[in-house]
């Protein structure tokens, strides 16, 4: 009987918390019409989601594309002499579709999920977010409303930018490892690759973005007791956006692939 | 003229009856202070009033207005006219003591940099902290902190201050030049300021009026003087700092 009790008590909070989120997106989304506009904390935003990240992304994807290349390139050449010359279109498939904006999201999740939630959780638990209050500001406008706009505008160019650089990897294994030259490399990433696959890879990242900031603003907002609420607000905003990023990965995946992307 | 009146204020967290129909009326211009045990929902109190916590129950009248029944732009209209210094000042720390104390002036206001920065100055030079204009709160005292986050709730000109506990944490020197400072803006702004304390030595050195909370209600309201020679036990309790008497430690 108490277990049953102790499930229904976690099932109501489950919900309790999914709809406070919704609400707490919802709000972000409409205080981004709202005056005044702050571009001095936006592009203050965009420079630590989006700038500091891009050794991340780019050092990350460099090496998984070069990873990509001595897997794949191992796999076919075992199989069938040769067919090694494909490895640019198949590297640049898997890093333009999958590979790039699923992993960039993921290492940002950690990096920037990590950094939102602890800077709202202690502004939440030093009074400074009752403090913007009593100042006639909203909090989610102020706090919440850049972060977003920050996280989609930037996480989408530095997946794009990982797209590249990984490629990169790959081309530059495939050059030393395979003798592929990098011109056929190219050609044949060109020949696999189109507008379409780059469109699905990119507008993924759009929505981890969004995924990302409004999970960390969320779950800093709701930081309670201290350091360790801090703590705690930052390990959960760094789970729960992983879990929503691969979850939802495969549900946009899905819609596009309806949609012939 | 009643500034603030408090009516049958209610507010639970829980099992736990914080305030059970509280009462207060707060004359325009006058000092009072709160006063009461840690943990009797003096700090609460103030977060009703300030707007950060809805009260389950009873009304909080702002010149005859209830505010629990504003709008969001009256809300807001109404907090520019009520500055709030918290308990461990509030100031923002990815600002500078000058953004901080600028904050509402360049959001809310269509002054010129250079007449904001003017006022910023003269807030700074009034709280005693002309000189620390750029440096980071992080960097700062306590005390300098709540002074700073004074000259931040006076830079829109309030027509009320909220303080919760201003002179806890600051050593005794710096308390009574907290004190003189909201002497200092009550006399020349007209402000009416609302304390919250257990500090004694503030009370009597500054306060217009005292209301003494306990277990959730008031228990007295009246003058300093009516504060010092009330007999009920439990006032006698607490403005001797006894350890024994009717309230339990």
């Amino acid at each position: 009987m108490r277990f049953l009790e102790r499930l229904g008590d976690s099932i109501i909070d489950l919900f309790a918390t999914i709809g406070s989120f919704s609400i707490f997106a919802g709000r972000t989304i409409r205080w981004i019409f709202a005056r005044p506009f702050d571009r001095s904390t936006l592009l203050f935003q965009m420079q630590e989601i989006g700038v500091k990240s891009v050794p991340v992304g780019v050092i990350s994807s460099f090496f998984i594309g070069m990873v990509m290349a001595l897997q794949l390139g191992g796999a076919l050449e075992k199989y069938m002499q040769g067919i090694s010359t494909f490895l640019g279109g198949g590297i640049s498939v898997s890093m333009v579709r999958e590979l790039a904006p699923v992993i960039t999201s993921i290492l940002l999740a950690g990096r920037v999920g990590s950094s939102i939630a602890a800077e709202i959780g202690t502004m939440r638990v030093t009074e400074q977010i009752d403090a913007l209050v009593t100042l006639a500001t909203d909090p989610i406008h102020y706090l919440s409303v850049p972060r977003f706009l920050a996280a989609i505008i930037t996480i989408p160019m530095v997946s794009t930018l990982a797209i590249l650089i990984g490629s990169f990897g790959g081309a530059v294994v495939s050059s030393f490892m395979y003798d592929i030259p990098y011109a056929m490399y190219l050609e044949n990433a060109r020949m696999f690759v189109d507008y379409k696959d780059l469109g699905s890879g990119v507008t993924k990242t759009f929505f981890f973005g969004a995924e990302i900031a409004l999970v960390s603003c969320f779950t800093g907002f709701r930081a309670q007791g201290g350091a360790k609420g801090v703590g705690q607000a930052t390990i959960s905003a760094v789970v729960i956006s992983l879990m929503m990023i691969i979850v939802s990965d495969y549900f946009i995946t899905y819609i596009f692939q309806l949609f012939g992307w | 003229m009643t500034k603030i009146s408090i009516q049958n204020l209610q507010k639970s967290f829980g099992d736990n009856h914080v305030l059970k129909g509280v009462n207060l009326d707060i004359k325009q211009g006058e000092i009072m202070f709160v006063v009461g045990k840690s943990g009797t929902g003096k700090s609460v109190l103030l977060k009703n009033i300030a707007g950060l916590l809805n009260p389950d129950k009873g009304q909080i009248l702002i010149d005859g207005k209830n505010i629990l029944h504003f709008d969001e732009k009256e809300i807001v209209e109404l907090r520019k006219k009520v500055g709030v210094l918290f308990q461990m000042a509030g100031l923002f720390d990815s600002l500078t003591v000058f953004e901080n104390v600028a904050f509402t002036l360049n959001r809310f206001t269509n002054y010129s940099k250079a007449e904001i920065k003017e006022m910023v100055f003269e807030k700074l030079g009034l709280v005693g902290m002309q000189g620390y204009e750029y440096a980071n709160p992080a960097s700062l005292s306590l005390g300098m902190q709540k002074r700073v986050g004074l000259a931040r709730a006076i830079a829109m000109k309030p027509e009320i201050i909220l303080c919760d506990e201003p002179t806890t944490g600051v050593d005794p020197l710096l308390g009574a030049a907290v004190d003189d400072l909201i002497s200092k803006l009550n006399e020349e702004l007209g402000v009416t300021v609302l304390v919250i304390s257990h500090d004694m030595e503030s009370v009597f050195r500054l306060a217009t009026r005292v209301a003494m909370l306990y277990q959730g209600n008031f228990i007295f309201t009246g003058t300093t003087e009516e504060f010092k020679s009330c007999e009920d036990a439990r006032v006698r309790q607490f403005v001797e700092g006894s350890a024994h008497g009717p309230i339990a430690i």
